[in-house]
């Protein structure tokens, strides 16, 4: 059983997915889903724990070799990231119950989640697997019923489709150009597998041959992933995906989709080009760290305008992704320890956020910056975990926030760039203001006409709510745990492709 | 012997306070808490040897996980100046209570008790995270007591205060970073002056850092300079202390401020510009004051005043100026708060803030009057008051160091912080009292304030006189002051001996000067009791400048302007090289102009659909482009 963890990890959804169409009414789907999340939770702690006991785990499909099947191997940094997306997928999957019963016409629910379960499925899959190809077939799966999901958001804004079909697009020509990498690779390379194919890399990078075409396929891969996780300035898909998609699906999503892009990137800068080509024989460094600095600022400024809650949160994660690509641009140890350990603080702090948000949305049908004036009396409870939250977002000590940055922080000090800690220093101020901005009309607004009756929401919302801002909450204060995974994490990157070996 | 700072028992009495649920109890937990930590704060210098007698240290790993950052936290250590500055705070958490009792807000009191606590805690600080994190505690207990002022403008004034605190914060934390850095350790000598044997003594670490230049010692000054109210940082003071609630000023007036300068203190002894600073604070303050009308912002600005002498002093930095420093800072906080009182005292009377709506109170407020003229004759330097004493021990540190040296900046300090007296007679001494209890008739016919309030007054008061008696200060004062305030003698081989004020011709030129000053004042009467003003001041900056002109007028339209370019460059500039390729598709021609700036700039290009804004991908096509060329151009050589 234990063997085949890392099979059923991508398996399992994929099976449920489809059979969830066929659960029926009600709550059934709902229930089948949360089974499921909750089983793929389990084995994904099995999984971490067994990585960071015994060293990597390599498991081959039908027994083929690893040169001609897929391999999907499992080290300390997807061990990781497997965590995090399936903790959030649980932790979301049980509160969407009531949330999506209200946004989602109710004789499509089992369409909703198996679409749901599928977006999981694929997520998880491009982490878990060791083979490009089957990499690039995952993000499609997700990709493709993510869109749909963001879609399913018109209910409530009609511009829920339009946001969607610009995902549709971008993210697949993100898509394409990674295929075209992944395509101009195997062709040197003559192999899928990352291993592999990061061994032979090395050694034609060694003898200087097809030097031009792993350029090219650099480049492609680069700009394709940039798009995926959001960096600026290729960041135009995703304010208005979060902004209009049901509040369960951005939780979902913006607490792991540009956490598995930022992670499909680690593995292709660090576990296969190498980190001395992708930061020495070419110019990456530079352009990355100018691009996620600046738009550390200008999303923050973006963050600053917004008026409705769900855009302010939505170009804040813009930001935060900004930092964690600032992490491991510097290419160190620190750097890439703050990056690692910020897609998990990131990741609850954010889907808390999300959530509480759509606690507000159930209660009162929106989520603009009028609706939450005077919140703080009738909604304690999610209006405290939204403004702890929002302290980690500011980066405030004892938070979750705080960590990811002090590491960055250590790692820009470690590369000499002080330019860097300025940027950090700026964007901490710059979610100050729009963090605050909220917190004031939180506790300070009026209440305005139709929210006066709201009441707390149900407590299955706020409890899963809490559970991700707590979790944030105990990370920030006893990171060690956390802080040990990702520096684990952060060597493996750094030796290479995790000491798969 | 006490092994934890003294403030804790006020912390936890803070956190505990909430749940009293009647009045009584909640008032006398309070007084409980307040009594019981002033008595610890004398029991933890009384029948000790003195200075550094010991330290508690506590080890913790500092949020467990930021790697090798392992940090000891020294919570306890009697530091030189220690002994003044906690007495001082935890005798005015007591008054402080005790003039509160009549409040009714239930979140002012725990706020102002953390707030008293953590100040306290500040000065037993043995390193500078201590120091540091009980600073932004107090930051914390601060802002909730000036929002919970109730006051139209609490909520706006504590939202500008925090903002401020918080900024302040992270520029001192920035330098304790940078100093962690530089010096890879943070203990705080006990002492701002290493004395060596025979009298001499050598300035602090922080000292030498600031000489030369380094970037973490000018971080933390400024850092403390924010909550010391230095010109430019410390707008926020006059700001947010008259909007608090009338016992909240009397908890803001005495610790922030003081802290700074305990901070300053033990840091920055003997840095030269802080002389600069604080004689620019000095009469920064002292003409704030004197146009200001709103009497409890005239205290604000006196606060500033009186600031500027310490901070001064500091910066001269011999053992007899930060003697009169210390003591100036335990006659301040006195003669402040005793001032606040009386003002606090009559807007809880009448509700009335400006010194132009007040006037000939002193029939029906005699009480109140009395303690006033007795803060404004301390305030005033006033022989027979204690600051006549300490004031002294800063103008004659100054006298002496320009004999000792010649360096002229003693001098000028000598002469600004003269006449920086003579002017704080001038605002608090004669012209507060005179505008609110004599004057017109304003036709108010209030009473004095309950008892409690009335007690506390005249408690202060007392003190104010006690100190000033000769003799007193020798037998009290000077035994916990930082060092023992020696002059050396007149005349060859003459022994050095204890500072004392009562000479004849100090005595008369003080009453000279303080009579000067009163005939100016009343000459010019007419003219100072006019001024129904509304004075600006740096906080405009924040208050106005950032939020309407720098975000509104140049910030946002920046951004809308760059939003703008970003749509033609993103969302047009594409369509139209498209349209240019395949010139096939044109089906209309339109003008667009935009506005750049004043001038308006007019594209014209052919257009086919005005609705594909929403759809648009075709900018975000080209930024993709864009990044793809340009790894491929940067790297073209690379390999």
């Amino acid at each position: 059983m234990i063997d085949s963890i890392p099979a059923l990890m991508v398996v399992l959804p994929l099976m449920a997915g489809v059979i969830t169409v066929f659960t029926g009414k009600g709550d059934k789907p709902w229930a089948w889903a949360t089974a499921i999340t909750g089983i793929v939770f389990a084995m994904s702690i099995a999984l971490l724990a067994e990585v960071t006991a015994h060293g990597p785990v390599t498991y081959n499909f039908g027994n083929w070799p690893s040169q001609y099947g897929i391999a999907y191997t499992i080290d300390a940094m997807n061990g990781f990231v497997l965590f995090v997306v399936s903790l959030i997928a649980a932790v979301t999957t049980y509160y969407s119950r009531l949330s999506v019963k209200d946004e989602i016409p109710n004789d499509r629910l089992h369409i909703f989640y198996a679409l749901w379960l599928l977006t999981i499925c694929g997520l998880l899959g491009i982490t878990i697997t060791g083979d490009t190809f089957n990499v690039y077939v995952l993000l499609e799966i997700s990709s493709l019923t993510l869109y749909a999901l963001i879609a399913m958001g018109y209910r409530r804004d009609r511009r829920a489709l339009t946001a969607s079909l610009r995902y549709v697009i971008l993210g697949s020509v993100g898509a394409s150009f990674l295929l075209l990498g992944i395509g101009y690779l195997m062709m040197i390379t003559g192999t899928l597998n990352m291993v592999d194919m990061h061994d032979r890399l090395q050694v034609l990078i060694h003898n200087d041959e097809y030097s031009r075409t792993i350029m090219v396929a650099y480049a492609f891969l680069l700009v394709g992933l940039s798009l995926k996780l959001a960096l600026f300035p290729l960041h135009m898909w995703l304010p208005n995906a979060y902004t209009y998609a049901p509040s369960a699906v951005t939780g979902l999503v913006a607490a792991t989709a540009t956490k598995v892009a930022v992670y499909m990137t680690i593995r292709f800068l660090f576990g296969i080009f190498g980190r001395d080509f992708s930061f020495g024989a070419v110019e990456s460094s530079d352009v990355l760290l100018t691009c996620a600095g600046l738009g550390v600022l200008y999303t923050g400024i973006q963050a600053a305008r917004q008026n409705n809650v769900k855009s302010v949160l939505a170009w804040s994660s813009l930001g935060q992704i900004g930092y964690i690509v600032i992490g491991f641009s510097l290419n160190n140890e620190n750097g890439l320890t703050g990056s690692v350990v910020h897609i998990l603080n990131h990741a609850l702090i954010k889907g808390g956020m999300f959530l509480a948000l759509g606690c507000v949305a159930y209660r009162l049908g929106g989520t603009r910056l009028t609706h939450l004036k005077g919140l703080g009396r009738k909604m304690p409870w999610t209006m405290a975990a939204f403004t702890a939250g929002g302290l980690g977002l500011i980066g405030f000590p004892l938070t979750g926030g705080f960590i990811g940055k002090w590491y960055i922080g250590l790692g820009a000090l470690d590369a000499g760039n002080w330019l860097i800690l300025v940027v950090i220093m700026l964007g901490s101020l710059l979610a100050v203001i729009y963090v605050f901005r909220v917190v004031y009309a939180i506790y300070f607004g009026e209440a305005e006409p139709d929210s006066v009756h709201a009441t707390e929401a149900p407590a299955s919302m706020v409890v899963c709510t809490w559970i991700l801002i707590g979790m944030s909450l105990v990370c920030g204060l006893w990171s060690e745990w956390s802080v040990d995974l990702a520096a684990n994490a952060a060597k493996a990157m750094l030796a290479g492709f995790g000491g798969a070996h | 012997m006490i092994s934890f700072p003294p403030g804790l028992i006020l912390i936890v009495a803070a956190v505990l306070l909430p749940l009293m649920r009647s009045k009584k109890a909640f008032n006398t937990w309070a007084l409980l808490a307040s009594v019981s930590t002033f008595v610890v704060v004398l029991l933890t210098y009384i029948g000790g040897d003195g200075i550094g007698d010991y330290t508690q240290s506590c080890e913790y790993a500092l949020l467990p996980g930021l790697g090798d950052f392992h940090i000891t936290l020294e919570l306890m250590q009697l530091n030189a100046p220690t002994k003044i500055f906690a007495t001082v705070f935890s005798l005015m958490a007591i008054v402080g209570v005790v003039y509160s009792f009549n409040q009714d807000r239930r979140i002012e009191l725990p706020a102002a008790l953390l707030y008293a606590g953590s100040a306290i805690c500040v000065t037993y600080a043995g390193d500078l995270l201590t120091m540091f994190l009980f600073w932004e505690l107090m930051a914390v207990g601060s802002a909730i007591v000036v929002w919970s002022g109730g006051q139209k403008d609490s909520a706006r004034a504590g939202q500008r205060y925090v903002a401020v605190h918080l900024l302040g914060g992270a520029i001192l934390m920035a330098g304790i970073v940078a100093y962690y850095v530089a010096n890879g350790d943070l203990a705080l000598p006990n002492s701002p002056l290493t004395v060596i044997a025979d009298g001499s003594y050598h300035a602090s670490a922080m000292v030498e850092y600031l000489t030369s230049n380094n970037i973490a010692a000018w971080l933390i000054m400024i850092g403390v300079l924010v909550n010391a109210g230095a010109p430019f940082l410390g707008a926020w003071l006059p700001d947010a202390y008259p909007e608090a609630s009338v016992s909240g000023t009397v908890f803001l007036s005495a610790f922030t401020t003081k802290t700074a300068v305990f901070v300053l203190m033990m840091l920055f002894a003997g840095a030269d510009v802080l002389v600069w600073v604080g004689l620019a604070m000095a009469i920064y303050g002292l003409i704030y004051a004197l146009i200001e009308n709103d009497m409890r912002r005239i205290l604000a600005y006196a606060i500033i005043n009186q600031l500027g002498f310490m901070v001064c002093a500091v910066g001269i930095g011999t053992p007899l100026t930060l003697c009169g420093a210390s003591a100036h800072a335990f006659a301040s906080v006195v003669y402040k708060a005793l001032l606040l009182m009386a003002a606090g005292s009559v807007l809880y009377q009448t509700g009335k803030r400006k010194c132009t709506d007040l006037g000939g109170l002193y029939k029906t407020m005699p009480i109140t009057m009395i303690c006033t003229l007795i803060g404004g004759m301390t305030i005033s330097a006033m022989p027979l008051t204690s600051s006549f004493t300490t004031k002294s021990l800063i103008t004659s540190g100054a006298a002496l160091e320009y004999e000792l040296g010649h360096n002229p900046l003693y001098m000028y300090a000598w002469f600004v912080l003269m006449a920086a007296s003579a002017g704080g007679a001038l605002y608090a001494g004669i012209k507060f009292p005179w505008l609110v209890f004599f004057n017109k008739d304003s036709g108010l016919r209030p009473s004095d304030p309950p008892k409690n309030m009335t007690w506390s007054m005249i408690f202060l008061a007392a003190l104010c006189v006690i100190f000033g008696f000769p003799g007193i200060s020798e037998l009290t004062l000077y035994t916990i002051l930082p060092f023992a305030p020696m002059v050396p003698g007149h005349g060859a081989g003459a022994e050095p001996h204890l500072y004392s004020t009562w000479s004849a011709s100090h005595v008369i030129s003080q009453f000279a000067l303080l009579a000067a000053t009163g005939f100016v004042f009343f000459s010019f009467v007419k003219t100072l009791s006019r001024t129904v003003t509304i004075t600006i001041d740096s906080d405009w900056i924040y208050r106005r400048l950032i939020p309407s002109y720098v975000w509104g007028g140049l910030l946002l339209p920046a951004v809308r302007w760059l939003g703008k370019g970003h749509e033609f460059l993103l969302g047009k500039v594409p369509g139209m090289i498209a349209r240019g390729v395949q010139s096939d598709v044109i089906e209309e021609r339109v003008n667009k102009s935009i506005e750049l700036g004043g001038t308006t700039i007019r594209f014209s290009f052919h257009f086919r659909d005005n609705r594909r804004r929403d759809w648009a991908v075709g900018g975000v096509l080209l930024v993709i482009t864009v990044m793809l060329f340009m790894y491929l151009l940067l790297n073209f050589n690379a390999i």
